[in-house]
């Protein structure tokens, strides 16, 4: 079975299954172009995740190695299936953890790691209202209070009659 | 890393998963995230114009209307509500498209909204479509402003050819499959079109509008007077007058667009077969005309269904 090393940008490498490593569509293709008559001991630098974060993308990727995921085109699929009960376990981490999380499965071209990650996030915003979301993502409202008003103003034709 | 800070192509994969309400609740947290859910919001947009204002019946037809465009009900939204009316404010479409239904949302969003959409050049796409035809085409209605077998006036007292209208001119395009096609004869369209015609002169014509029902009632007096007619003899006649105010705001909406956002790459239109009609029933000079015109002849794969 061969193997793969993965380099985090802190410099920690990690060995790898093959076959959980292409779980990454990026690794997958550099993989296919580096190619050779010996496929062991590759080494792949992921300058863009540092360990901490890789290592829970792996830890999700070997979870994953058979699972059956949507097609990526398939947008109706893509968006109706619930978030898998490993996963909502596997992401409860600190939100900090959970973007950086998000941004290596984007990087790394793993999509339903992003779509799992985004939709977690996605479920922390629904039914919210604008201060609860700001309260829940600690987000600074940097509007004035005219800008308020003409924001609700600009979004008034969408709402219930 | 904060929230507002994610890359715009996660923000949008987060807000892919987000119906309409909760992204217009995000978008009012900042600045940043406003951008972000209005690029999501509004690049894409699809009118359906329409008098009804039973949002049921619009729900049905949405999935017909949207067919044309090879565009879907969003499947996760449509599991998930039982009440058509709720489902209608939260509507979206695959493609990520947003739905702006009804005369009273088109009206809303053409005052408070658009404005502001032009001016951040958000807008990328608008699909257009004119549902309020079969109520605005009944034959019952028009056949109130028949006066002679020869041609259709309102009072009799101007001519077709006096605002440059020669019906005899009009072709009738014969391989439209449109289902009210069969109903109407050349004369009821260019009877439909003369109606416009003299509504477009009427003195409210410029006037800004806020409280549609309050503009309704007002132009119900207005036209009592008009055409001359008791209003419980005219028994549709804000049917009518919905059509004046739908003429004038598809107009306001052409031109805001397409004068002030260069980078609106398709503005794309149905107005089923009597568009071709609508469009010639505008006058040459008007701006809307040359653009309506050009964009018609530019989409006229999408004249059938």
């Amino acid at each position: 079975m061969s193997e793969i090393t993965l380099t985090s940008s802190d410099n920690e490498s990690f060995k790898v299954e093959k076959k959980i490593a292409e779980r990454s569509i990026l690794i997958k293709n550099m993989i296919g172009d580096l190619a050779g008559d010996d496929d062991d001991g590759f080494e792949i630098p992921i300058p863009n995740v540092r360990s901490t974060v890789l290592k829970k993308v792996i830890e999700w990727a070997t979870h994953h190695k058979d699972t059956s995921f949507p097609d990526d085109e398939d947008e109706d699929s893509r968006k109706s299936a619930p978030v898998d009960e490993w996963d909502k376990e596997f992401l409860k981490v600190d939100q900090e953890m959970l973007y950086e999380i998000i941004l290596a499965a984007n990087y790394l071209n793993i999509r339903p790691l992003l779509d799992a990650g985004c939709k977690v996030v996605a479920e922390m915003i629904r039914g919210k209202s604008p201060e609860e979301i700001r309260r829940t993502f600690n987000i600074v409202n940097d509007f004035s209070p005219e800008e308020e008003e003409a924001i609700k103003r600009e979004n008034e034709w969408a709402e219930d009659r | 890393m904060l929230f507002e800070d994610l890359p715009i192509d996660i923000l949008q994969t987060i807000q892919f998963f987000l119906n309409q309400k909760s992204i217009i609740s995000l978008a009012q947290t900042c600045h940043a995230l406003k951008d972000s859910c209005y690029e999501t919001l509004y690049s894409k947009i699809y009118f359906i114009i329409s008098i009804h204002d039973r949002q049921r019946e619009i729900v049905e037809l949405l999935g017909h209307y949207a067919s044309g465009y090879k565009l879907k009900f969003d499947s996760s939204l449509r599991s998930k509500k039982s009440d058509p009316e709720s489902e209608l404010t939260n509507q979206s479409y695959n493609k990520g498209i947003t739905v702006i239904s009804g005369l009273l949302k088109f009206n809303k969003f053409l005052a408070l909204t658009l404005d502001t959409l032009i001016e951040g050049n958000y807008i990328k796409k608008i699909y257009l479509d004119w549902v309020c035809f079969e109520k605005i085409l009944d034959p019952f209605i028009l056949d109130h402003f028949r006066i002679n077998d020869y041609g259709y006036s309102i009072t009799g007292d101007v001519e077709l050819e006096k605002y440059g209208w020669n019906h005899k001119k009009i072709d009738i395009p014969s391989s439209d499959s449109f289902p009210f096609h069969n109903l109407f004869s050349s004369r009821r369209f260019i009877h439909l079109v003369y109606i416009s015609k003299r509504l477009k002169n009427l003195d409210l014509m410029g006037q800004e509008f806020s409280n549609i029902n309050e503009y309704l009632e007002e132009a119900a007096t207005l036209s009592n007077n008009f055409f001359c007619l008791p209003i419980n003899e005219f028994k549709d006649y804000k049917a009518a007058l919905s059509y004046k105010i739908i003429y004038l705001n598809i107009l306001e909406l052409f031109d805001k667009t397409i004068k002030h956002q260069n980078n609106l790459n398709l503005l794309d239109f149905r107005i089923y077969f009597a568009g071709d009609l609508f469009i010639k029933s505008l006058n040459g000079n008007n701006t809307s005309y040359g653009t309506m015109q050009k964009l018609y002849i530019n989409n006229t794969h999408r004249y059938h269904f």
